[in-house]
């Protein structure tokens, strides 16, 4: 029969792109079951009608020739890298018979169980760990990477109230991006915030972007200042000198009433309280009396001073901050950070200068602070030794001039919201803020206040032994190695794996000899996957995840339960829905995870932690005894959310719920009962419970860092520099068009890749010279732990003690004939060992000393 | 005839453990007794003594305050909408709960 254009069906399904987190609205257009266009949805306010290139490019991954579309079992019982897993296809019986078994073979040792679970773009991200927490284990957890997260949202949580931060771009006059391209080329919704990046720049914000290379960031911003890596605690405490005592430029009545700078600190470093109520104390410069920080007749707390409090003398946090900054002048720190001392009081003014500290905007009837000046920063400045360190003084920066959940300033995402049902952050322990808010009630997200009781581990991450850490996954590689250290024994080690469709082995640890190792040591795994990644290689059974095309999720991405549009955007709902059904051997991920729960008899339990997790009304909530297709799941959580009127049904048609955001919703801070930290004191008795515990179990740690207040403490590789074989540190960055290793298969994105010179590594040209490298020269990169081939771009834009490496390259699984060979993987380059993790928060560093010859 | 039902001395509770607590107790399910108008409070009272500092410092973060992981079921309800610690037990299956840390990067 001859095809015209009359018989051909055509139908545009608006839905969620699924090539990373942010979940942007798009409008699919399939001809004859055939996608043939992707377009972004203009009523979303996630991208506003704009999509990324790994957006566009998603139906080239969708028709990836070398997708998994079957259950797989490996043949080859010897594991390792370019080991021949000798794939043979099985049924969905087979394989989930073979699954069952092996859970039914540790089912009196969960915690033999361990869910790897970072599946960001859809549900599976709640679905995979409540199967793990069900089955009893506490090795289940969404976090992957060893840097990114590690300190943003503990902090976060405790100083805005939310999981993310980023800066209020619809009133910002000055903006400082540390370590992030946030807007540009990175992080959470970046369709949005790059128009709002735009806008802003185009009515005149200044934007600087402090970071040892000169990126894509770089590339938008009035200036870049190139800074030595992992030395950012050095930078941020001489913004705060500069602030606090050269140029007196800070908020006060926010900091009497809004911090604990105010609370009075004995000479052990705590807080000195209130016999009666244990609550710490303040002294009322009105009435000359210290009283609680909840005593309702106090009126003006003192900033500064010594006082007298039944024989102790008692100090203001406050005091101790600028007293502990002091030590942090410019010049003292130019030698540690290369930026000049000149440099550094410039921006600091401008930066003070444009807070605009006690000025005040009026929106929607309601007055405000206005602080259109903020910091930002993310995984640059975290993946380091002294990763919380490197951070937190950042974020006091904006602490002290008040600009935090205010109108231009640092503000908090997914903090709070009134629809479709209320959430809030909350203050608890001594009136500091300790519940963050969440639209997922059931989310237990990152925590470091008031931190939790260090203990002899019971879990292989030894994650007792981080009690102020939000993951701990990136241990694992090391406790492997020596379990009886912590406390552990032979008996306790994880033997089944379940994971989802991502590359840990690229992108979750170091060095690729322990990664390897730990794999290789478990009995047997299981995973979804896309394509037979690095990952995939080690499975025993892997099943094929639907591609986002083909795919439902009711939360189609993190980006929209907690990293959604800031300020006074629109909260937005949206549902991912097929474009195109998805071939009958691909199962969804939700259906086959409630297989195996029943098979186990645990989806009683795996139902409850998901009502929980999702706040399943109980008229909605799923019943025991009863299997749910996805669409049915999906049909309860939006009707039990957004109410009856709101069914699939409905989102398959319009596909995005809006709702306007109220003044005190999206600028929390002046409508927040709890106040946010200066000064971390319970940093100093959780170092003094973990010394026991470490002590007790024969650990030599350096706990130094469990102190109340900041310092700069070098990475292993700044110490390295110029002392033997190593002269240079490398970094790694991100490019706009990769998201992790997800997509690098996909033939448009590696054209992209090519085009841009994304899989080469840079140099500074000054430094190539000296070295005899030239552009495009084929060259050595060693570091302590590995060494791999690659290609040199010479640019002046890189810190000249600095060797940049983008994206997530270096694949080698015959599964990516695109792929693979090309570019370089950071992650192998990095020593992997309690010395290199940040005691505080699991960091992994991530600047590492290499050498580079011909 | 006296049609008031006896009264009961005790009451049955099953106590589940999911998420990490099944590692401190070494029990996925436990069954336990307590006099009539038992709370959660007394229930996990029970547990610390049975379990000692190993449960009561992952469950508690201070004296009568729960860790912000543990989650408490009781017939199916959150404690939180029966009262907190105070939810009283009748012949109950009570869940407890430690939710790892989520949140990602
Ligand atoms: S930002 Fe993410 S969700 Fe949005 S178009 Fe790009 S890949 Fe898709």
């Amino acid at each position: 029969m001859e095809m015209t254009q009359s018989n051909l069906s055509s139908k545009e399904i608006i839905t969620a792109c699924g090539m990373c987190y942010v979940g942007c609205g798009v409008k699919v257009q399939v001809d004859n079951g055939v996608v043939v266009n992707i377009e972004g949805n203009p009523d979303n306010p996630q991208n506003r009608g704009k999509m990324c290139a790994k957006g566009k490019a998603v139906f080239m991954t969708h028709y990836n020739p070398n997708r998994v579309k079957a259950p797989m079992k490996r043949t080859n019982p010897e594991k390792g890298y370019g080991v021949d897993p000798g794939w043979v296809e099985i049924t969905w019986d087979e394989a989930i018979d073979t699954i069952v078994a092996q859970l039914e073979r540790i089912r009196d040792k969960p915690s033999k169980f361990w869910v790897y679970a970072w599946e960001v773009i859809g549900d599976n991200n709640f679905w995979f760990p409540q199967l793990g927490i069900a089955f009893g284990s506490p090795h289940c957890g969404v976090a992957t990477s060893p840097t990114c997260g590690k300190a943003i949202h503990p902090v976060e949580f405790f100083s805005g109230g939310g999981f993310h931060q980023a800066p209020d771009l619809h009133y910002s006059n000055y903006c400082i991006l540390v370590g992030t391209q946030f807007g540009v080329a990175s992080r959470s919704s970046f369709n949005h915030n790059v128009l709002d990046m735009a806008e802003a720049r185009s009515r005149g914000m200044k934007l600087v972007v402090i970071d040892p290379v000169g990126g894509h960031a770089a590339s938008k911003a009035d200036e870049w200042i190139p800074i030595r890596p992992g030395t950012d605690t050095a930078l941020a405490n001489s913004m705060l000198h500069v602030l606090l005592n050269e140029l007196h430029i800070y908020d006060e009545p926010f900091l009497k009433h809004r911090t604990n700078a105010a609370y009075l600190v004995g000479q052990d470093g705590l807080y000195i309280r209130d016999a009666a109520t244990n609550e710490p104390q303040i002294h009322d410069a009105r009435d000359g009396k210290v009283k609680t920080h909840n005593d309702p007749s106090l009126t003006d707390p003192s900033l500064s001073g010594t006082y007298d409090v039944h024989g102790q003398q008692g100090r203001t946090c406050f005091d101790l901050l600028r007293e502990h900054v002091a030590k942090y002048s410019p010049e003292t720190t130019e030698k540690i950070t290369t930026i000049p001392a000149a440099t550094v009081r410039r921006i600091t003014r401008e930066f003070g200068e444009a807070a605009r500290v006690g000025e005040t905007i009026c929106i929607d009837g309601v007055d405000l602070p206005l602080r259109p000046a903020s910091v930002d920063w993310a995984r640059g400045t975290q993946g380091h030794k002294h990763g919380f360190h490197n951070c937190w003084p950042l974020k006091l920066v904006n602490i002290v001039v008040g600009a935090v959940n205010v109108p231009g300033g640092i503000l908090s995402t997914g903090a709070a919201g009134d629809f479709p049902h209320h959430w809030w952050p909350e203050g608890g322990t001594d009136g500091m803020l300790e519940h963050g808010g969440a639209i997922m009630h059931g989310f237990s997200h990152a925590k470091a206040f008031p931190g939790r009781a260090p203990a002899t581990p019971n879990r292989m991450d030894i994650g007792e032994l981080f009690p102020l850490a939000s993951h701990f996954q990136t241990l694992l590689p090391i406790t492997l190695e020596n379990p009886p250290a912590y406390g552990l024994s032979e008996e306790d080690k994880i033997e089944v794996l379940l994971h989802s469709p991502t590359n840990p082995v690229l992108g979750s640890w170091g060095d690729p000899k322990k990664v390897e190792k730990l794999l290789t040591s478990l009995r047997f795994i299981f995973g979804f996957a896309v394509e037979i990644n690095e990952m995939t290689l080690f499975d025993d059974i892997v099943l094929p995840f639907p591609s986002s095309l083909e795919r439902y999720d009711f939360n189609c991405g993190t980006a929209q339960n907690n990293l959604g549009p800031c300020g006074q955007d629109d909260f937005c709902w949206t549902v991912r829905q097929p474009a195109i059904e998805a071939v009958t051997s691909i199962r969804h991920p939700q259906e086959v995870i409630q297989e195996i729960a029943e098979r186990l008899g645990i989806l009683d339990g795996l139902y409850r932690l998901l009502n929980h997790t999702y706040g399943l009304k109980k008229e909605y909530a799923l019943q025991s005894g009863t299997r749910y297709r996805v669409t049915e799941f999906i049909d309860r959580a939006v009707r039990s959310w957004f109410g009856e009127e709101h069914s699939l049904d409905w989102f398959r048609e319009h596909n995005v719920l809006r709702h306007p955001k109220s003044v005190d919703v999206a600028y929390i801070n002046p409508f927040l009962k709890a106040r946010i930290p200066v000064y971390l004191e319970h940093f100093v008795t959780k170092g003094k419970q973990l010394k026991a515990v470490v002590d007790q179990l024969g650990l030599d740690w350096d706990l130094s860092d469990y102190q109340p207040l900041s310092d700069w403490r070098p990475c292993q590789s700044y110490d390295a520099m110029g002392k033997g074989e190593y002269d240079l540190i490398a970094v790694h960055f991100k490019l706009p068009y990769v998201y992790g290793s997800y997509g690098n298969e996909n033939p448009w994105i590696d054209e992209v890749c090519e085009a841009t010179d994304a899989y080469k590594i840079l140099l500074n040209a000054a430094v190539g010279k000296a070295k005899g490298i030239a552009n495009g020269d084929s060259v050595w990169l060693q570091s302590p732990v590995h060494k791999v081939r690659a290609t040199v771009k010479l640019t002046e834009c890189i810190h000249p003690q600095v060797v940049g490496i983008g994206g997530h390259f270096g694949h080698f699984a015959p599964g990516m004939p695109i792929s693979r060979g090309k570019g370089i993987s950071f992650n192998a380059l990095l020593p992997t060992d309690l010395d290199h993790i940040d005691k505080i928060s699991t960091a992994l560093d991530h600047c590492v000393q290499v050498k580079v010859y011909k | 005839m006296n049609l008031t039902p006896a009264v009961q001395a005790n009451v049955a509770v099953r106590v589940t453990f999911m998420g990490g607590l099944h590692a401190v107790t070494g029990q996925r399910e436990l069954q336990m007794t307590f006099p009539q108008g038992a709370t959660v409070a007394d229930l996990l009272a029970s547990l610390s003594k049975r379990y000692g500092d190993a449960f009561t410092c992952r469950v508690f973060s201070s004296p009568g305050k729960l860790e912000h992981t543990i989650l408490i079921f009781v017939d199916g309800e959150h404690i939180k909408g029966r009262g907190g610690l105070a939810a009283t037990l009748g012949n109950s299956e009570v869940e407890v709960i430690m939710l790892p840390m989520y949140a990602g990067g």
